[in-house]
């Protein structure tokens, strides 16, 4: 299968023909389609939107909730209502810490993580757990080779010495930006629930949206937080989504235009859902190039792009394995993990491998990855991380894996 | 030809760092994370008479990083507090005489950070 031709539809490979960008992880290339969405809504139609009563305000109104319902739509969501628009997932993550978790969960309770989490999932809960008292949980993800290497051992949850009923939340990544492994969040939920823990569940989709379908019911979540700017939309725009009732009850974070029916000088009534996190101007362009993103996926289709990527991914997994030198942090099949593929090079420091990669218009990224718990778990201060989408190709491997063997060269010659 | 920035001088350093190790007691004893790319050092040091006696470094971190901690611990050590702040980013990088990019800066000056803010703190802790 060849989506070669998909490449040319997006601007930046036209600007810059040697680039080989293996940095999706970290955010995404544009197609041309959002591009012009973006400009288009200057061009044509910008405006406030939910309060102009002229025809220019009630176009962009128009634009801008028929995008959210598209959003809903592309997670398996009938209510666009559910729907929040944050910064990004991130900031979608925060509500939830600060809009639900801090008002309604009480000292002593218990949120349960997991040693993969990127910080964004990770920081907010163990902030709660030194302000408010409640106990953050680690599931281990699995290091021994064999099998299940890399995968999480959610099932430790059954040994630990706790009252059940005080865990209050399970948040838990999709899939984890260091090691591609995508965690069986549907398994994990049937697995709660056989197990009376009545726990609810956010979902981390950062890295997985941008390549898996995703449906909030069969992931049997409560919470699910991405960006747009790693599934090819513009960035400053992230989603929350949340069911109804849980929304209604959660409290919004930033107060002041938008988020109000009515306010007096003594007190103020909230607005519905989801205006009540919505104060202040949204990222309006923002929107309609996410949904204009989400349009290019679905034109293509999820599950060709995902197909085609299996097929990058192995090429990446058994080039990686031919470099001798070479240590992968993540699983070496292609079942359940996505393209994302951290390693290092035995002697070599993953900073000076991206310095000498990047000679070679190669892009990848270099670090902790903003998952420390994870490194460390790993025993790496840094690690050089690959991550593939759908405008990369066979090619751009093997540039990557000729880059490596250039940078062994100039350091082992001096080691 | 020889690499502008992996050079000779920097592979040496890399390979074997002069003045690694610790100091215990001294005067100096400040750590840096740089939280971009795992690098971590630890720099540890002793002042006589508003002179840097002796100065060492540990820790880990890309090649770069090594090598500039050890050529720059070379530069300093012997000197006098003052003629240590006349060395500056621009006279660091330009005595190294390597190609470097922005982004490695911060590895390239780890070792005059760390020593401003050891210095830095002394000068805390007088107060």
């Amino acid at each position: 299968m060849n989506l070669q031709n998909y490449k040319s539809d997006f601007p930046i490979f036209q600007k810059y023909p040697q680039l080989v960008y293996l940095d999706s992880a970290a955010t995404s290339q544009k197609p041309a389609q959002v591009i012009t969405s973006v400009t288009s809504f200057y061009e044509q139609h910008n405006s406030n939107i939910h309060r102009g009563l002229y025809s220019l305000s009630q176009n962009a109104t128009t634009l801008f909730e028929e995008s959210r319902k598209k959003i809903a739509e592309f997670i398996g969501v009938t209510d666009p209502s559910e729907i929040v628009f944050t910064g990004n997932t991130t900031e979608a993550i925060n509500l939830v810490a600060y809009g639900w978790a801090q008002p309604f969960l009480q000292r002593g309770d218990y949120i349960v993580t997991t040693e993969m989490e990127h910080h964004s999932n990770l920081v907010p809960w163990i902030r709660l757990q030194e302000k408010k008292g409640i106990t953050l949980i680690f599931l281990p993800v699995r290091i021994a080779p064999g099998k299940t290497q890399y995968c999480l051992d959610y099932r430790k949850l059954l040994d630990l010495n706790i009252d059940k009923k005080r865990i209050k939340l399970l948040a838990i990544t999709h899939a984890s930006n260091i090691l591609g492994t995508v965690n069986p969040v549907s398994e994990i939920s049937n697995f709660l629930k056989k197990n009376r823990i009545h726990a609810k569940i956010l979902v981390d989709a950062a890295q997985s949206a941008p390549h898996l379908r995703i449906n909030v019911r069969k992931l049997g979540c409560d919470f699910l937080a991405f960006s747009s700017h790693k599934m090819l939309g513009p960035s400053g725009v992230g989603v929350l989504w949340a069911k109804r009732d849980v929304l209604e009850e959660m409290e919004p974070l930033f107060y002041g235009s938008h988020m109000i029916q009515r306010v007096s000088k003594q007190n103020v009534q909230l607005a519905d859902i989801p205006n009540k996190f919505e104060s202040g101007t949204r990222n309006l362009e923002g929107v309609i190039g996410l949904r204009s993103a989400i349009d290019y996926l679905e034109n293509i289709g999820l599950e060709t792009i995902q197909q085609y990527e299996q097929q990058l991914n192995r090429s990446m997994i058994d080039m990686l394995k031919r470099h001798k030198n070479i240590v992968i942090y993540g699983p070496e099949s292609i079942k359940n993990r996505l393209g994302v593929f951290s390693f290092n090079i035995n002697g070599i420091h993953a900073h000076d491998v991206s310095e000498i990669l990047n000679r070679f218009h190669i892009a990848v990224r270099t670090g902790h990855h903003c998952a420390q718990v994870l490194m460390k778990k790993l025993n790496q201060a840094a690690a050089i991380r690959a991550s593939l989408y759908l405008y990369n190709s066979e090619k751009d491997i093997e540039q990557l894996s000729e880059g490596l063997a250039i940078t062994e060269n100039i350091f082992k010659k001096k080691m | 030809m020889e690499d502008q920035l992996y050079k000779e001088i920097i592979f040496d350093h890399w390979q074997n760092p002069r003045n690694f190790g610790v100091i215990f007691g001294g005067e100096i004893n400040v750590f840096k994370a740089n939280s971009n790319c795992g690098d971590e050092f630890q720099l540890t040091g002793k002042i006589k008479n508003g002179c840097i006696v002796a100065i060492k470094f540990t820790g880990t971190g890309c090649a770069l990083s090594v090598a500039c901690l050890s050529l720059y611990t070379q530069m300093v050590k012997g000197k006098s507090l003052n003629e240590v702040k006349k060395i500056t980013e621009k006279k660091m990088l330009d005595e190294l005489g390597i190609v470097l990019s922005p982004a490695r800066y911060s590895c390239a000056l780890l070792g005059l950070q760390l020593l401003h803010a050891g210095l830095l703190k002394i000068k805390e802790d007088t107060v």
